[in-house]
C-alpha cells in the first residue's frame, strides 16, 4: 500500500523585513528561505540537516503556520481536513484547525514551559485550548502518555522550574502528542541536553515512532543525530535547499559539494583520527544579508567553477586577500564597470607581476582577463542559476556541477 | 492512579507556599529590608484595625477627630495626651491612627487601581505592537511628562476637592508608569517559548495574555506597587497640607494635621512632629520594603 | 605490578615534564541550599607540550575545573576547600580551609577576606603562566569596543615588559642596520634570522619578518623587502629610551600590580609608543591564527566578525602573553561543524607549532578524537579515567566511558538504539558514598560502595573496581 502524501510543500520562501538601510519608507527584505519544495508521506521521518542561519527553523515555523510565506503554498492533507495555507495573510481560524493537527517540540526547554503553572496543566493545555474534549477526558490521554513518555505520575504536580532540562523535554513532547496530531515537528530538542540524555530523548523518539507510526520532521545540525533518527534527509545552506534523499544514500554517496564538506568536518570519536588541513580555507565574514546571486555556497565551495554565481566584490576580496597575504600590501585599486566586468588598478609599480601572477592562478573563476599597462580587466560569466536535479527518485541536488542542462 | 500520588508518604508541601515561604526568608536577609517589612505591616495592620475593630484600641469614632474649641491651642505631651494636641484642640494620638487608616487606604486604593489600569494597557500595547503600541505609548508619553501635582490638581479643579476626587485624580497620574513597566516586559516575555505555544494550543489572545504573560509580569509590578506607596501618600499629604484638598475634622489626614499645626510649628513642635514622623516612616518602611522585594525575587538570590 | 598511587606514577615521568599537577583538588560552593561538593578529590597532571581533553557531561566538574585552575571561581561561593594545585612544581593555588558562609545559622568568618583592590595570589601566580577561552565568543568580547581596543588593553596589561623589550630591540636594530644589511645581502636570510634570535631572543624584529619569510616569492623580492622594513625604522630619542629602560628595570624588580600606577605611569608620549607596539604585535598574533585581513578585522567591532572569527580572536588573546597553558572551555559548541574543523585543525597547529600545552574541555568524544593526546574523564566531580587518547577510544576500562561511546550516535556506532545509559547524575550536595556510578553501572557489586581507588594499568588511571584482580595478576 503506497502511502499517501500528507503535506506538500510548494516552492515556499519566506522574507523577513529588516530595518531599511536606505531611507525610511523603503523596506529591505531579508530572503530567509527560498523556493523550497518536498513531499512528507504518511509515516515518513525527515531530518533537516544545516548550520545556524540556513533557515531550518524559519522552515518549522513556516510549516506550522507561525510565519506568512511570501511565496508558494503548503498543502496539507490530513485525515478528515484539507488545509492550504499560501503567501496570502493567512487568516487565523484557518491556523487553529492547522494547530490542532500538527505539534512541535522546541529547542529551548526551558523558555518552553510557563514556569507559573503546573506541569499537568500544560500538557493539558492544547487539549483544552482547542476544545477537542471535557477536562475529564484529558486526565485519562495523560494518563496514557505517561508511561510513553517516560515520566512519573507524581511530576503532574511539580512546577517547571523543578526538573530539570531532559524531564522538561518529555513534558514538551507529551504536551505535542496530546492531541494526537498527524505530523510532529522537533526543532533541535536534544541541542542543549548532555549526549547521554540525548541518548535518551533519541530512543524515546523512535519507539514513539514504532508504535505509532508517527510522522515527523527533526531539525538537527548533527548529521550523524540525523542519521540515527530518519530515513530522509533535507541539507539546508542559507535558506536553500541543497540536497535531499534517503538517509543511507546521502551517507554512502553524498553528491553535494557542501554535503562532503560536512561529512568532511565530523569529528568521529574513533583512535586514530587525524585532522588534515581544512578544505574550506575561505573564513567567513560576518553577516549574510545579501544572498548571493548564483549558488549560496559558490564562496566557500571547494570546486567551484566561474558560472558558479561569483560578483566582483567577492572577486575583488579574494584578489585583495591574497595579494596582502603575499606580500603585505594593498596596493590595488578595483573599479566595478558591470556586473560581470570590473577592473583591477595596481597602484604600486613593484608588484605588478605579483599581481599578474594572483590573477592568473584565479583564474578559474572567472571568464577571460586582460591586461593593459597598469589596469587588469576581467570579465566574468552570467551566474547559471541552479536548480534542483533529480537524480533518482528520492534524490535531488542542487548544484551547477551535475546540472547536465548545464554542460 | 493520579489522584493517590497526592497523598503520597513523602511530605509535599504546595510548590507556592514553598516559594512564598522563600520570599519571607529572603525579605528578611537584611536589617533594612527586614524593617521594612515590619513597618509596612504595622502600618496596614493599623489601618485594618481601625476600620474593621477601633474598639480594640479604645477608639470609636475612626472618623471624626472630635476638636475642643475650649482649649483649642496646642497642649504638649502629657500622660493625658500622649502626643499632645494641635490646633483646634485635637488630641493628636488618637488623630495619628485615625489618619493611618484613610492615608493607607487611599494609598492602596490608588495604587492598585494604577497598577490594574497601567497593566492592562501595558500588556495589550506590547502584545498588539504596531500602531495599537504606538498610539499607547505616546499617550503614556503625554502623562510622562506633565508633573504630577500640577496634573492632579488639573483634575481636581475639574472634578472636585474631596477625598473621592483626589484619589480618582492620582489614579490618573499614576497609571502611566505601569504600562510602560509591563509593556518591557510583555516585549520580552512575547518571545518565550511558552507564549508562541499558548496561541498553539489554541487560546485567543485574551487568554493568552491573562494566563501566561500577566502572572509573569507580577513581580516588578509588585515591586513597583510598594515603592509607589510611599510617593502616593506623600502626594495626598502634599495635596492636603497645601490646602488644595478640603481639610476638615471629619476627614483625618495625616497631611491636613500637619497643616493645622504648621501656624504653630516653632513654638509647639510636637503639632508636627508626630504627625510628620508616621508620614516619614511610612514613606521610609515602603521604600524598604520595597527594595527588599526586589532582592527577594532576584533570582540569583533564589536558588 | 604492586599497587601505587598516582604520585608514584608521577615521579616516573621526567620532573622536568610535569608542567601542571593538581593534586587531591576538593572544590566546594556554598550556596543557599547547601553545600555542593563539586570537586571531589582529583588528582592528575599536564605534560609540557600535550593535549590534554578533559570530557564530562553538565554537573561533572568539567568546567568548574577549568574555573578553579584560574581562580575565576565566584567568590565567597566557591573556594578551594584542600588540595594544591602546582604549576611547574610551585604551589599557585590559595585554598581557603576555613571558608564557609552563613548557611542555616551557622556563621564562620571567611578567612582570607580580599580586599578589593588587592588581587589575589592565585591570580598573580598565573598571570602570564595560564590563559584561557571560553565558550561563547558572542559574549566574550565587548560589544561596545573595536577589536583593536580589546586586544591592545590586554596586551599592554599584561605584557608591559615584552612590549618595552621588543622596541628597544627593534631601536637596537635599527643602530646595526649596515651591519644587519651586509649579513643579509652576503649570507641571505637564513643567516640573517639566525643571528638576529641570537641576539634577541624569538620575540625580536624576527617575529614581524615571518610572513615575508613564508610567502612564496622569491629569494631576491624577500631580501629587497627586508632590507626595506629595515630602513623604514626611526630612531627614537634618546630619552625615550632611557625612560623605557627605566620602567623596564622597574618592572623587573616588581610584578606588576594594578593600582600602583603611580610608579609606572608613564608619560603620553612613551604610551603612545607602547600603543603602536601592541597594535603591531595584535596584527602579528592575528596572523598567527590565520585571519584574513587583520588590519580590517582590528578596525572592526565584534558583531560584525563571524562566531569562527571571534573565536580566533579570542584564541590570539589567549597566545598573546605566550602562556605554559591554554585552558579552552568548551571553545567549539557554539559554532557550526565546519568551523569548528578550522578551529580544531588551528589549535591542533598551534600546539605543534609552538608547543603550546593545552587543556582542552568538552562533552563531544569526536572533538577529544580530533584533537587530544591524552583523555580524562570526569563523573561527579571525580575521575573515571585518564589514558591516551587511542587507547580510551578503543578499549574504554571504566563503565561510564564506554556508555558514553556508546550513546553518541556516529558512523562507528551501529546499532539500532542507541545505549542510554539509565539513571540520573547523583545530586552533588549528598554525593553518595562509595563509587559514585555505582547506581547506575551495570558491573556494580558489594565491593562498589566503597570508594574505588586509583588503579594504574599499562600507563593508564581507572578509578573503577573492576580493575583490582587485573592489577593483582599482572
Amino acid at each position: 500500500m503506497k502511502a499517501s502524501t500528507l503535506i506538500s510543500i510548494n516552492d515556499i520562501s519566506v522574507d523577513y523585513e529588516i530595518a531599511s538601510g536606505g531611507g525610511i519608507l523603503k523596506k529591505a527584505y531579508l530572503r530567509a528561505i527560498q523556493d523550497i519544495s518536498f513531499v512528507i508521506k504518511e509515516g515518513d521521518t525527515w531530518s533537516v540537516v544545516g548550520e545556524s542561519g540556513s533557515g531550518k527553523s524559519t522552515l518549522a515555523m513556516a510549516l506550522i503556520g507561525l510565519i506568512t510565506l511570501s511565496d508558494g503554498t503548503i498543502n496539507y492533507n490530513f485525515n478528515d481536513q484539507k488545509i492550504t495555507i499560501s503567501s496570502k495573510k493567512g487568516k487565523r481560524k484557518g491556523m487553529k484547525s492547522l494547530w490542532r493537527k500538527i505539534g512541535i517540540v522546541f529547542q529551548d526547554p526551558f523558555s518552553a514551559l510557563d514556569p507559573r503553572i503546573l506541569i499537568k496543566d500544560i500538557i493539558s493545555e492544547p487539549f483544552i485550548g482547542h476544545k477537542i474534549g471535557k477536562k475529564t477526558e484529558v486526565m485519562k490521554r495523560i494518563e496514557k502518555l505517561l508511561p510513553l513518555v517516560g515520566l512519573r505520575a507524581e511530576y503532574l504536580e511539580y512546577f517547571p522550574d523543578q526538573l530539570s532540562g531532559g524531564l522538561r523535554q518529555r513534558v514538551s513532547i507529551a504536551r505535542a502528542l496530546i492531541n494526537e496530531p498527524e505530523f510532529i515537528i522537533f526543532d533541535e530538542p536534544t541541542s542543549s541536553l548532555d549526549v547521554s540524555l540525548q541518548a535518551q530523548i533519541l530512543n524515546l523518539i523512535k519507539s514513539i515512532q514504532r508504535s505509532t507510526k508517527l510522522t515527523y520532521l527533526f531539525i538537527t545540525h548533527n548529521l550523524m543525530v540525523a542519521r540515527y533518527i530518519s530515513e530522509n534527509i533535507i541539507v539546508m545552506y542559507l535558506g536553500n535547499i541543497l540536497e535531499k534523499g534517503k538517509t543511507a544514500d546521502i551517507f554512502e554517496k553524498p553528491l553535494h559539494p557542501y554535503t562532503q564538506l560536512l561529512m568532511a568536518s565530523i569529528p568521529l570519536p574513533e583512535p586514530g583520527y587525524e585532522l588534515k588541513k581544512p578544505s574550506a580555507e575561505r573564513v567567513t565574514q560576518g553577516s549574510g544579508i545579501t544572498i548571493p546571486n548564483g549558488c549560496v555556497f559558490h564562496d566557500r565551495c571547494p570546486v567551484a567553477t566561474p558560472y558558479c554565481g561569483w560578483t566582483p566584490d567577492e572577486l575583488i576580496t579574494i584578489i585583495a586577500n591574497e595579494l596582502y597575504n603575499l606580500t603585505g600590501e594593498r596596493g590595488i585599486s578595483a573599479e566595478i564597470i558591470s556586473e560581470t566586468s570590473f577592473d583591477i588598478h595596481v597602484v604600486n609599480g613593484n608588484i605588478i607581476s605579483e599581481v599578474k601572477d594572483i590573477i592568473s592562478r584565479n583564474s578559474k573563476f572567472f571568464k577571460t582577463f586582460r591586461e593593459g599597462g597598469n589596469v587588469f580587466h576581467i570579465e566574468l560569466f552570467i551566474p547559471w542559476k541552479p536548480r534542483m536535479i533529480k537524480v533518482d527518485e528520492y534524490r535531488e541536488v542542487k548544484c551547477i556541477l551535475l546540472d547536465k542542462e548545464f554542460k | 492512579m493520579i489522584e493517590e500520588i497526592n497523598k503520597g508518604s513523602r511530605k509535599f508541601q504546595s510548590p507556592r507556599w514553598v516559594s512564598i515561604k522563600l520570599t519571607l526568608k529572603l525579605l528578611f536577609r537584611t536589617p533594612t529590608s527586614a524593617a521594612g517589612f515590619v513597618i509596612m505591616l504595622f502600618y496596614i495592620g493599623t489601618a485594618l484595625i481601625m476600620q474593621f475593630a477601633p474598639g480594640l484600641i479604645g477608639i470609636s469614632d475612626p472618623g471624626y477627630m472630635p476638636p475642643n474649641f475650649s482649649n483649642p491651642f496646642p497642649i504638649p505631651p502629657s500622660i493625658k495626651y500622649p502626643f499632645g494636641t494641635t490646633y483646634p484642640g485635637i488630641n493628636l494620638f488618637p488623630a495619628v491612627f485615625k489618619a493611618i487608616r484613610i492615608d493607607v487606604f487611599s494609598a492602596i486604593a490608588i495604587v492598585g487601581a494604577g497598577a490594574i489600569i497601567g497593566t492592562l494597557i501595558g500588556v495589550v500595547s506590547g502584545y498588539k505592537g504596531k500602531s495599537v503600541d504606538q498610539v499607547m505609548m505616546r499617550i503614556t508619553d503625554i502623562f510622562f511628562s506633565l508633573p504630577f501635582l500640577v496634573l492632579a490638581m488639573a483634575i481636581g479643579f475639574i472634578l472636585g476637592r474631596t477625598l473621592n476626587d483626589i484619589i480618582i485624580a492620582l489614579i490618573i497620574v499614576w497609571w502611566p508608569i505601569y504600562a510602560r513597566l509591563t509593556r518591557g516586559q510583555t516585549l520580552y516575555l512575547k518571545n518565550e517559548l511558552y507564549v508562541k505555544y499558548s496561541m498553539l494550543s489554541g487560546n485567543s489572545t485574551i487568554k493568552t495574555l491573562f494566563k501566561h504573560i500577566v502572572p509573569n509580569t507580577i513581580t516588578p509590578v509588585l515591586v513597583q506597587m510598594s515603592v509607589d506607596m510611599a510617593n502616593v501618600i506623600l502626594a495626598i499629604a502634599g495635596l492636603y497640607f497645601i490646602g488644595f484638598a478640603a481639610t476638615s475634622p471629619y476627614l483625618p489626614e495625616l497631611g491636613s494635621l500637619i497643616s493645622y499645626g504648621f501656624p504653630f510649628a516653632l513654638t509647639a513642635p510636637w503639632t508636627i512632629l508626630y504627625p510628620g514622623l508616621f508620614l516619614l516612616m511610612f514613606a521610609l518602611g515602603m521604600n524598604l520594603f520595597g527594595d527588599g522585594l526586589r532582592d527577594a525575587f532576584n533570582p540569583k538570590y533564589r536558588s | 605490578m604492586t599497587r601505587r598511587n598516582l604520585n608514584d606514577l608521577v615521579t616516573q615521568e621526567s620532573e622536568a615534564d610535569i608542567i601542571l599537577e593538581v593534586k587531591n583538588l576538593n572544590v566546594h560552593f556554598f550556596t543557599r541550599r547547601g553545600e555542593i561538593k563539586a570537586i571531589r578529590g582529583i588528582n592528575f597532571y599536564v605534560k609540557r607540550g600535550e593535549v590534554l581533553g578533559i570530557v564530562g557531561e553538565s554537573g561533572s566538574g568539567k568546567s568548574v575545573t577549568a574555573l578553579t585552575l584560574v581562580d575565576l571561581l565566584p567568590s565567597g561561593i566557591g573556594c578551594i576547600t584542600e588540595g594544591d594545585i602546582l604549576l611547574n612544581g610551585e604551589r599557585i593555588s590559595d585554598t581557603y580551609k576555613k571558608e564557609y558562609r552563613i548557611i542555616r545559622r551557622k556563621k564562620v568568618k571567611l578567612s582570607q577576606k580580599r580586599t578589593s583592590r588587592k588581587v589575589s595570589n592565585h591570580v598573580q601566580n598565573i598571570r602570564g603562566h595560564i590563559s584561557m577561552i571560553f565558550q561563547d565568543p558572542l559574549t566574550s568580547l565587548d560589544p561596545l569596543y573595536k577589536v583593536k581596543a580589546q586586544m591592545i588593553e590586554s596586551i599592554m596589561y599584561n605584557n608591559r615588559k615584552m612590549l618595552i623589550k621588543r622596541i628597544l630591540e627593534k631601536d637596537d636594530i635599527k643602530k646595526n642596520k649596515k651591519d644587519l644589511v651586509e649579513l643579509l645581502n652576503f649570507k641571505g636570510i637564513q643567516a640573517f634570522s639566525e643571528k638576529i634570535t641570537n641576539l634577541y631572543g624569538p620575540d625580536g624584529f624576527h617575529q614581524e619578518l615571518l610572513m615575508i619569510e613564508n610567502s612564496s616569492i622569491g629569494e631576491t623580492e624577500k631580501k629587497t623587502r627586508i632590507v626595506k622594513a629595515l630602513h623604514a625604522l626611526e630612531p627614537l630619542d634618546k630619552h625615550i629610551i632611557d625612560s623605557l629602560n627605566n620602567q623596564l628595570n622597574n618592572l623587573r624588580k616588581k610584578v606588576w600590580r594594578p593600582n600602583n600606577s603611580k610608579k609606572y605611569r608613564f608619560t603620553g608620549k612613551i604610551n603612545r609608543i607602547l600603543l603602536q607596539e601592541a597594535e603591531l604585535y595584535s596584527i602579528e598574533l592575528l596572523e598567527l591564527v590565520d585571519m584574513p585581513h587583520p588590519d580590517k578585522v582590528m578596525e572592526s567591532y565584534p558583531h560584525e566578525l563571524s562566531g569562527g572569527m571571534k573565536q580566533r580572536v579570542m584564541i590570539a588573546l589567549g597566545v598573546a602573553n605566550k602562556p605554559d597553558i591554554l585552558i579552552a572551555d568548551e571553545p567549539t559548541t557554539a559554532l557550526d561543524v565546519i568551523t569548528q574543523y578550522q578551529i580544531l585543525y588551528l589549535l591542533k597547529t598551534l600546539n605543534q607549532k609552538l608547543g603550546l600545552t593545552i587543556i582542552f574541555i568538552t562533552h563531544d568524544l569526536g572533538v577529544m578524537a580530533a584533537i587530544a593526546d591524552r583523555i580524562l574523564v570526569m563523573y561527579a566531580g571525580k575521575i573515571s579515567e585518564i589514558g591516551p587518547t587511542k587507547y580510551i577510544l578503543s578499549e574504554p576500562l571504566h563503565p561510564y566511558t564506554r556508555g558514553l561511546l556508546q550513546s553518541a550516535p556516529s558512523i562507528s556506532n551501529k546499532q539500532v538504539d542507541l545505549y542510554s545509559i539509565p539513571g540520573q547524575v547523583p545530586d552533588l550536595l549528598n554525593p553518595p558514598n562509595g563509587c559514585s556510578f555505582a547506581n547506575r553501572c551495570s558491573f556494580a557489586t558489594e565491593r562498589c560502595r566503597n570508594d574505588p581507588p586509583t588503579f594504574n594499568i599499562k600507563g593508564r588511571t581507572v578509578n573503577c573496581w573492576l580493575y583490582e584482580v587485573k592489577e593483582n595478576e599482572s
